[in-house]
């Protein structure tokens, strides 16, 4: 990720006549008879890979849009398909659907059954504009669950799409801050949503209130200023 | 041109939100997207862009009605709607003055800012360029030779300037396509 510079919708993007590119989310290609032009297709932050061969734009939402293989956190809210399948919310404009076999090690006989309000933590499986979003409960290659099923217990918080990307860095300060200071488990999905589980009540609202905190969205509070907050509220 | 302000306002329950203001002259926008959209309302191939106009006082009258239609036609071009079929984009508009946009055009340019900056927060839709508007006011200048007939327009007229136009209206552009390479 060598250069960033601001670019706004409709911006040509130059150095994007080579003929093997990869574009990344917030780019179009706009091809007509007499000219190629790449143009960015929101407000953001122009990256690219040191070697010029993947563009992206970096900018945050609120809204999630499905994506394939993300994994997600959703609401179950209602059994579809007679009573095989999910219906489940994972906060996009069309609910999701989940295969009730979409487990590991599931058969007719022997699958898990899922309460209309429990959480799930899921991969989205397909996730094409003209079809409803599908989820699976297990890893593409490694069909087991890897982490993916059902979330007992804990708490779930919304946050913005920038924030959920923040915490799935593994270099990013706040997970492991909160984690050196109590025993914590988290889920965290693409869609906005982190499944929080701690030891006692209060340390999952510490945890809570930290992510909304440290949200470029909401308090955009740096490593310091958690540390005051931290101090603040858990003396 | 009146001191112009912006704010990304950042309200709860909206996906974009931010004001815009020529001096006095206010407005407010959000904007809510990809969400579920009602089934008559839903297109097979396309989103369905949707815009309410709402004054400072009362309810949404044709006024408001008529400018919500126009705004629409306006920002229309600049999204992307078939990237996001069956689902809806809704902006809406609220004027924080008393005035009214078909007879103000100050205030339809204010409400024109405002929904750019609401879509370009939102981000979750593709948008080929942004437009600004602001309103612009032509003064002519009779004289009795008519060698020293002048004519000139006024940027963003205010109050008292308005009142020595002899047409005032509002001008939208949409930038697009602006080469970056000086960028860096």
């Amino acid at each position: 990720m060598l250069m960033s510079g601001l670019v706004l919708p409709g911006d040509v993007i130059p150095n994007t006549s080579k003929s093997s590119l990869k574009l990344g989310p917030g780019l179009l290609q706009l091809s007509s008879t007499s000219s190629k032009h790449v143009i960015s297709t929101r407000a953001g932050l122009l990256n690219q890979t040191a070697n010029g061969s993947s563009f992206w734009v970096e900018s945050n939402s609120r809204r999630y849009v499905p994506a394939p293989q993300e994994g997600v956190i959703g609401v179950v809210t209602a059994r579809a398909g007679g009573g095989e399948a999910y219906r489940v919310d994972i906060g996009s404009a069309h609910p999701a659907q989940l295969d009730g076999l979409a487990f590991e090690g599931a058969t007719k006989r022997n699958r898990p059954i899922l309460k209309v309000g429990s959480l799930v933590y899921a991969r989205v499986s397909l996730a094409h504009k003209d079809m409803e979003p599908e989820l699976e409960c297990f890893d593409a290659q490694t069909r087991k669950s890897e982490g993916f099923g059902e979330l007992k217990g804990g708490f779930m918080v919304k946050c913005s799409l920038g924030m959920c990307r923040l915490l799935l860095n593994a270099r990013h300060f706040l997970l492991p801050l909160l984690g050196s200071t109590f025993p914590l488990e988290v889920a965290v999905g693409t869609n906005g949503r982190v499944w929080i589980q701690s030891g006692e009540v209060k340390q999952i609202i510490i945890v809570a209130r930290c992510i909304e905190a440290a949200d470029p969205d909401g308090g955009r509070m740096d490593e310091n200023q958690i540390k005051t907050f931290l101090q603040k509220i858990d003396p | 041109l009146r001191p112009i302000d912006i704010v990304f306002e950042s309200l709860d329950r909206v996906d974009g939100s931010a004001s815009f203001a020529f001096g006095p002259t206010k407005a407010l926008a959000s904007v809510s997207g990809p969400i579920q959209v009602r089934l008559p309302a839903e297109q097979p191939s396309k989103a369905t862009f949707e815009v309410l106009a709402r004054p400072l006082s009362g309810i949404s009258d044709t006024d408001a009605k008529s400018f919500s239609t126009v705004l629409r036609t306006l920002l229309v071009p600049c999204l992307v709607l078939t990237q996001n079929p069956r689902t809806l984009i809704q902006l809406v508009v609220q004027s924080l003055t008393s005035t009214t946009p078909n007879q103000d055009p100050s205030l339809a340019a204010a409400f024109i800012n405002a929904s750019s900056l609401a879509l370009l927060q939102a981000s979750a839709f593709p948008m080929l360029g942004v437009v600004c508007a602001a309103a612009v006011g032509h003064i002519k200048r009779h004289h009795s030779e008519p060698e020293l007939n002048s004519e000139r327009f006024l940027l963003d007229p205010n109050a008292q300037e308005i009142r020595e136009c002899d047409a005032v209206g509002c001008v939208a552009v949409m930038f697009r396509s602006r080469n970056t390479s000086s960028l860096r």
